[in-house]
């Protein structure tokens, strides 16, 4: 905090989130809505970690993985083919 | 720009610190790790059921077909909506959607010569990867001896006072870890949220 406290002329606040922060450029799968593709993305450079609260950046590393774990899950995913499904409900209870 | 605090709304906030580390590292191995881990044994007791539990006998029809029988499902209501214990103007009913057996469903399109074998596979392989999207899968655990999944189009509802509460140790099948209830929660909001309907409704 003393740290803070004695940098916080040269290296504002606004200033160090505004730069740690800006949008990434992801590539992800079409049925993404456009608007979940300006999620934020951090990226905290080394001389600003000491800057900004450990718990900022273990939450944009998390929401992170989220994001990442989701845009993966999404480009794999695909339906069910309609003969597949047919023979479930035919047989239905021989199956559950 | 997503305000910073506002971030924190999407991360879960209830777990204790090991807790969440464990499910940010099961997310970060998804999807290797589609197996037991999935399951927890902490709540097998509790008289409480929970969203994703699997329990069996629980009455289901696949309409219009008219036969109503006892099987395995899987609890698709909000534990908080179900729970007998929240007080409510309107009581809710418990959604649930029957469980099948996956080997016996692979043994059928192979019986039924519906596509190659090695289309069969391959299905049966994105089963097993939740990458069907109408589909959870279900690895064996907990008390499940064979793998299986469930339909999120083919739900079941029932009176929520009718399931005795006091009986659930023998009936419940798993109930979901942190990691499978994420799991489940994700599938279960794309399935039924996901904005790909590409109508102009006004």
């Amino acid at each position: 905090m003393l740290d803070i406290a004695l940098n916080i002329s040269k290296y504002s606040i606004p200033t160090t989130l505004t730069s740690a922060l800006h949008v990434a450029p992801i590539t992800g799968p079409n049925q993404i809505p456009r608007e979940y593709h300006a999620l934020p993305y951090f990226v905290a450079r080394p001389w600003e970690e000491q800057y900004l609260p450990k718990t900022l950046i273990d939450d944009h590393g998390k929401l992170e993985r989220i994001y990442q774990f989701a845009v993966n899950w999404l480009q794999e995913s695909e339906d069910i083919p309609d003969e597949f499904a047919k023979i479930l409900n035919e047989d239905f209870w021989e199956i559950v | 720009m997503i305000d910073l605090n506002e971030i924190k709304l999407y991360l879960p906030k209830y777990l204790s610190e090991s807790s969440e580390q464990d499910l940010f590292e099961n997310l970060k191995d998804f999807p290797q790790n589609l197996d037991a881990r999935m399951y927890t044994t902490r709540h097998l007791d509790d008289e409480v059921i929970f969203q994703g539990d699997g329990i069996e006998g629980f009455l289901v029809i696949n309409l219009p077909d008219r036969t109503i029988k006892e099987t395995k499902v899987v609890v698709l209501s909000n534990t908080c909506d179900i729970d007998l214990n929240n007080f409510r103007l309107h009581f809710s009913s418990l959604c649930y959607s029957p469980m099948f057996d996956l080997g016996k469903y692979i043994q059928k399109l192979e019986a039924r010569q519906i596509a190659s074998p090695e289309r069969i596979r391959q299905f049966a392989e994105s089963v097993r990867r939740q990458k069907i999207s109408q589909i959870f899968f279900l690895p064996k655990g907990g008390k499940m001896s064979s793998d299986a999944f469930i339909f999120f189009d083919k739900i079941n509802s029932c009176d929520n006072d009718s399931i005795l509460r006091q009986n659930l140790t023998q009936k419940r099948l798993f109930t979901l870890s942190n990691y499978g209830f994420y799991l489940f929660l994700f599938k279960l909001s794309i399935h039924f949220s996901r904005v790909r309907e590409a109508v102009d409704r006004d």
